[in-house]
């Protein structure tokens, strides 16, 4: 049910994207980010360059397209949260509708702002997705750690990436598990689904406890090692002359959107 | 960027000339919750020894362990290398004693080997260099060393093991302590684990169900049950007492 894919999008690969410094990677990602939100409403031709920016940087690392528009669909139901925005912005009535007792206009403002939203923030996920697929996540620990992020923020996540694949792993024989004995006859009744949700919740909790005994073995293990409150780890990774020129490329090329995004 | 740790002095002193390297006396220990763990054991170990705490469930042997490397802390003396465990000395006690759980997902903690293995040298102070070497020297003993840049998760039971004792070799202890290391191998894996702990020169206290690895590689046997040493001796005699096994939930396979 969960495979190691589930949460592991690294795609090994030799490209020069690859290669590059994570930090040049990470300061790319969350520059193009920043970037696609300062950008105004419905600056469509520098969404577009963005975009095509995006997709040179998947070609360059040899990734399928189609594995990043796949995985950029996550975006979505986020972006839901946004849709009132649709009917709540003043401008042009478009469409008008009823739903139940609700009556609904849709706003070429609220179009234009929520279109905007929509692709900011699907632009945002490849950009995500290019750096885990061509970062390794401890190089991204390292990474974050040179660009002096917090240690303790960097644990956190190194922690949450060990132990989701034993969580999963955990989960996974829960349900097996659930599934070996939830044997039904025939002719029997379908189980109420008040009886199934009560049963879901017993899982979370359960799953909620072993991850809470877990914490206190992973401790005591940390403890012994002589760990006293101060994370330590070697860094390995040093900036090369090819890393500063893609950071300049990166850094550039997002100067080159925005006075585009914004003047034209 | 390297990160630069200050380099601190050599602060192992080997108290031990002649003294146990382990000393345990009249240990108590409870929960808080009530239940009575340690009922005061009392155990020494030489250096070079090698010993088997076996028992049933519940007997006390983790717990046991935890006092020794003091993470818990009952009534009663515990002295490594001679020196009483104390708040102060615990830093230095940490890197005279290694522990290895049983699990080696809680074990390895870290998002590579390197790390893993990396981690208690860096956490008792060496430099980055010594560090290093200490990782590879590791490794090499356990014989992982082309794993060094693999992610933790993908290793199997018994390289995660393997792995997970050379957290504890790069610290370079005095005393390893081994919680269950056998459970959960098979048969291949088995061996070369049994094969490792024999090669390896440090004194040893391994807790374990798997009295057939006793039988091989450990020397000494002690008996635990409900929180007291119910037997102290050479292997070959507990071994033999069928008898005071059964007493004490061990079976002795044929």
């Amino acid at each position: 049910m969960f495979k190691e894919t589930t949460f592991n999008v690294y795609q090994a690969s030799q490209s020069i994207i690859h290669k590059l410094d994570p930090r040049v990677k990470i300061l790319g990602a969350v520059g193009i980010i920043l970037s696609n939100v300062l950008l105004p409403d419905g600056a469509w031709l520098a969404f577009g360059i963005s975009f095509i920016a995006l997709v040179i940087m998947v070609l360059l690392a040899g990734i399928a397209v189609s594995f990043v528009l796949k995985r950029s669909l996550v975006a979505l139901p986020f972006v839901l949260v946004a849709i009132t925005i649709l009917f709540t912005l003043p401008g042009e009535p478009l469409v008008s509708f009823n739903i139940f007792s609700w009556h609904l206009t849709i706003t070429d403002a609220g179009l234009l702002r929520f279109t905007s939203i929509l692709v900011r923030a699907w632009i945002s996920v490849q950009a995500a997705i290019i750096l885990t697929a061509t970062t390794r996540f401890p190089d991204i620990g390292h990474g974050l750690r040179h660009l002096k992020i917090p240690l303790v923020l960097i644990a956190i996540l190194s922690f949450m990436y060990r132990y989701l694949f034993v969580l999963s792993e955990e989960a996974t024989r829960l349900i097996q598990a659930r599934a070996a004995r939830s044997a039904s006859l025939p002719d029997s009744p379908k189980p109420p689904v008040r009886w199934q949700a009560k049963n879901a919740g017993n899982m979370v909790g359960q799953l909620f406890l072993r991850s809470y005994e877990r914490s206190d073995r992973v401790y005591n293990a940390m403890v012994a090692r002589g760990f006293q409150g101060q994370f330590l780890t070697l860094t390995p990774h040093t900036m090369v002359s090819a890393d500063w020129f893609g950071l300049a490329i990166i850094l550039s090329m997002l100067s080159l959107i925005q006075i585009i995004g914004h003047f034209f | 960027m390297p990160i630069i740790h200050e380099p601190q002095p050599e602060t192992k002193i080997n108290l031990s000339e002649n003294g146990p390297i382990l000393e345990v006396q009249n240990l108590h220990f409870s929960y808080p919750d009530g239940h009575k763990a340690l009922n005061g054991i009392t155990l020494q170990l030489q250096e070079g020894h090698k010993a088997a705490l076996v028992g049933p469930n519940g007997s006390g042997k983790s717990t046991l362990m935890l006092n020794i490397i003091g993470i818990l802390h009952g009534s009663g003396v515990r002295k490594i290398n001679g020196m009483a465990i104390t708040e102060d000395n615990l830093p230095l006690i940490r890197s005279q004693v290694g522990i290895v759980f049983q699990n080696p997902d809680d074990q390895l903690f870290s998002p590579t080997v390197f790390e893993d293995v990396a981690f208690g040298p860096l956490h008792m102070g060496c430099s980055e260099d010594e560090t290093r070497q200490r990782v590879i020297e590791a490794l090499a003993m356990v014989n992982m060393s082309e794993y060094i840049n693999r992610l933790s998760y993908h290793l199997s039971m018994g390289e995660k093991k393997r792995v997970a004792i050379a957290t504890v070799l790069s610290m370079k202890p005095d005393l390893i302590i081994l919680d269950e290391p056998s459970a959960g191998l098979d048969p291949r894996a088995r061996r070369s684990l049994i094969n490792l702990m024999n090669e390896l020169p440090q004194t040893l206290l391994v807790a374990t169900h798997d009295l057939l690895l006793v039988r091989e590689i450990l020397p000494r046997t002690i008996i635990l049950d409900e929180g007291l040493v119910v037997a102290d001796a050479a292997t070959e005699e507990i071994l033999k007492n069928t008898h005071l096994l059964e007493n004490h939930g061990l079976e002795l396979p044929v």
